[in-house]
């Protein structure tokens, strides 16, 4: 069984020099990292490359973290703006045309149709429906993270939602 | 609310949430979905939306990423030679002050307070740093030159005026200082000039790897 290590022992003993605590936090946290960045970006070498950044990012300035908000909440707003980074790199190289889907099951095409309305969901909404529908992350916790009010990310849910309802009616048919 | 009227998408949204506090308007809410065809069907698709949604959490890089991450954290923080190309004017800089330096300390008596104490001995030891940065330089261009066929055109035409510009600015460190000798400040001058080619070319390589 892995053991849950607390988060502020960890930055305590990161910021000492201690490797194999930064070890523990990367692994802690990378896979939740990792799955956001690749509902954002779409693309898993974009999501593996967000998930990397942050990392490195967060260690560089560690020291910087208060404590305020948790690790978890911290991290997370470093990986939405690596993954913004990513869209306006798309500005000029726009993702790559999707690859038919041919799926044997339709749990697969549900799934496949789901991952592209994702990716045409406009930025805002998206990163509201990932933290909150893929993620679990309640509203206060993405209000800190996109550093807006709760209300506004409640608004966005709703409204992505909506427009992911439309997306997947349009692709049914 | 009554039958004909249906919940606001935004409510309901709220509803399958949990998010709606007040326990009287979620009660109505509730028992308008028990009447409510079209109602009960639309939040019946959100909360397919919804744990569809949640499937999605579950994936795991392709990789291990963590090895890549220590990799970095060990490096010295790599400054792209892109970046450190701005040292070039830089150096360029340094080396023409310490030309002007050279010329108004010639044009004026040596205050005996600024004489060296020991002029030999800082010399050679200019000396004997210039010999292991040429060395250094050597090795480091040996290095750079197997990754050049990898540029392109336009990188190795921009890597190379950089170089030479930073070999121009040597040469001219080099030769104030033989105009006078045991200018601390021309000393100075070559040995900065020095280190921006060292630290040009370990770029170089370190992004070639």
């Amino acid at each position: 069984m892995t053991q849950k290590h607390d988060d502020r022992e960890l930055v305590e003993r990161s910021l000492a020099g201690d490797e194999r605590a930064m070890q523990i936090m990367f692994e802690q946290h990378s896979q939740k990292i990792y799955a956001m960045a690749l509902r954002l970006t779409g693309s898993t070498a974009d999501a593996e490359g967000v998930v990397q950044e942050t990392f490195i990012r967060a260690f560089k300035y560690l020291h910087t973290f208060r404590g305020g908000s948790m690790l978890s909440t911290w991290l997370c707003r470093i990986a939405i703006n690596r993954s913004r980074d990513v869209y306006k790199r798309r500005v000029c190289t726009p993702l790559e045309k999707d690859v038919p889907v041919e799926p044997e099951q339709k749990d697969a095409l549900a799934r496949a149709c789901l991952e592209k309305a994702l990716k045409v969901l406009p930025e805002g909404y998206r990163e509201v429906l990932v933290m909150h529908d893929v993620m679990g992350m309640g509203h206060r916790e993405i209000a800190e993270v996109l550093d807006t009010a709760e209300g506004t990310s409640k608004s966005q849910l709703h409204k992505a939602r909506a427009r992911m309802r439309e997306l997947l009616s349009g692709s049914a048919g | 609310m009554t039958t004909k009227e249906h919940i606001r998408a935004a409510e309901l949204s709220a509803y399958i949430d949990g998010d709606i506090i007040e326990e009287s308007r979620a009660q109505k809410i509730q028992s308008h979905l028990d009447d409510c065809e079209a109602c009960t069907q639309a939040a019946e698709e959100l909360q397919r939306l919804r744990g569809d949604l949640l499937e999605l959490a579950d994936v795991e890089p392709r990789r291990d990423l963590w090895p890549a991450v220590r990799r970095a954290r060990a490096q010295p923080p790599a400054i792209s030679w892109w970046r450190r190309l701005w040292m070039v004017p830089a150096a360029a800089v340094v080396g023409a002050s310490a030309v002007l330096l050279v010329v108004l300390v010639l044009g004026r008596p040596v205050d005996d307070a600024k004489k060296p104490t020991g002029p030999l001995t800082a010399l050679e030891t200019v000396a004997r740093a210039e010999v292991e940065y040429r060395s250094a330089i050597g090795s480091l261009e040996a290095a750079v030159k197997t990754s050049r066929p990898q540029w392109s055109p336009e990188t190795s035409a921009v890597v190379g005026q950089g170089l030479a510009q930073m070999d121009a600015t040597i040469t001219r460190c080099r030769t104030a200082l033989r105009r006078n000798q045991t200018d601390p400040e021309a000393q100075e001058a070559l040995l900065t000039a020095y280190q921006y080619k060292v630290d040009l070319l370990t770029d170089l390589v370190a992004d070639s790897m």
